[in-house]
């Protein structure tokens, strides 16, 4: 052994050397170190699954957000709708009251024109009247004599016996 | 101051006894004034003409006719009173 060059008690101190570094490796640096990238991985997978749920909350949210919109978007139409409808109605209804009112005064200016007219009518009509016997009296006063008159007189008083005549306030 | 019923009463009668014998006030207008035979046709149509008091007034306005006023009564037989009916008939015309 010695002639190829083999020192045994080289190799049992080279194992011994192996099986002790080995050990202390094993101890104090591969278990620390694997314990280290375990929890590296650990930590790197947790990080992973906060950022998938992130990301499925967010897109959750953008999903719920499109469903407001549309939503709102639905309501306001609706909204809307409804206010041209009352909108509509009201104006219906002030042009048919209006067409009333209007139809009511036109009524009344109608009755009130008619009142005058009858009015002015009766007024020209006594107008005219009063002229007349003011014109017949005038010209009984200027064209009836003086022996007119008194005939007249004596022919009133001889008929009142008769009954011809007969009046009294 | 109440006064006693039976001076009440003597002061009615003696009251009455003297409208009675005071004349009765009678005005009696005319364009004209009247003759005898005008007056006695006026005294067969109203006979208290007779018994009372008639102021006689002349006024041109009445046209022809007379108008004899008796107290609060008034008998018109004027033309002018005509006038004036026949505008009340056409007033209440139609």
């Amino acid at each position: 052994m010695e002639q190829l060059g083999i020192d045994l008690r080289q190799i049992a101190a080279q194992l011994i050397n192996f099986v002790l570094f080995f050990l202390i490796f094993k101890k104090f640096i591969a278990t620390p170190f694997l314990h280290f990238l375990n929890e590296g991985r650990k930590k790197e997978k947790e990080a992973e699954d906060i950022l998938a749920k992130l990301k499925s909350d967010e897109e959750n949210l953008s999903q719920k957000q499109a469903k407001m919109k549309e939503e709102m978007k639905k309501e306001m139409e609706r909204v809307l709708k409804e206010a041209k409808k009352e909108a509509e109605a009201i104006k219906n209804e002030l042009i048919t009251d209006a067409k009333k009112e209007a139809e009511g005064i036109k009524d009344r200016a109608k009755k009130q024109l008619e009142e005058e007219r009858e009015k002015l009518n009766q007024a020209a009509k006594e107008r005219m009247i009063d002229l007349s016997v003011a014109i017949v009296d005038k010209a009984f006063k200027d064209y009836l004599d003086e022996d007119t008159k008194k005939r007249i007189t004596r022919y009133i008083l001889t008929n009142l016996a008769k009954g011809e005549v007969n009046y009294e306030n | 101051m109440k006064i006693s019923t039976d001076i009440k009463e003597n002061l009615k009668k003696y009251l009455n006894e003297l409208l009675k014998n005071e004349k009765e006030k009678v005005t009696l207008v005319s364009a004209n004034a009247l003759n005898d035979e005008e007056m006695s046709a006026l005294y067969k149509y109203i006979p208290r003409l007779k018994e009372s008091q008639i102021d006689f007034a002349i006024n041109k306005n009445v046209i022809a006719g007379v108008l004899i006023k008796i107290r609060s009564k008034v008998f018109d037989l004027t033309l002018k009173g005509q006038l004036n009916n026949l505008k009340n008939h056409m007033y209440e015309v139609d």
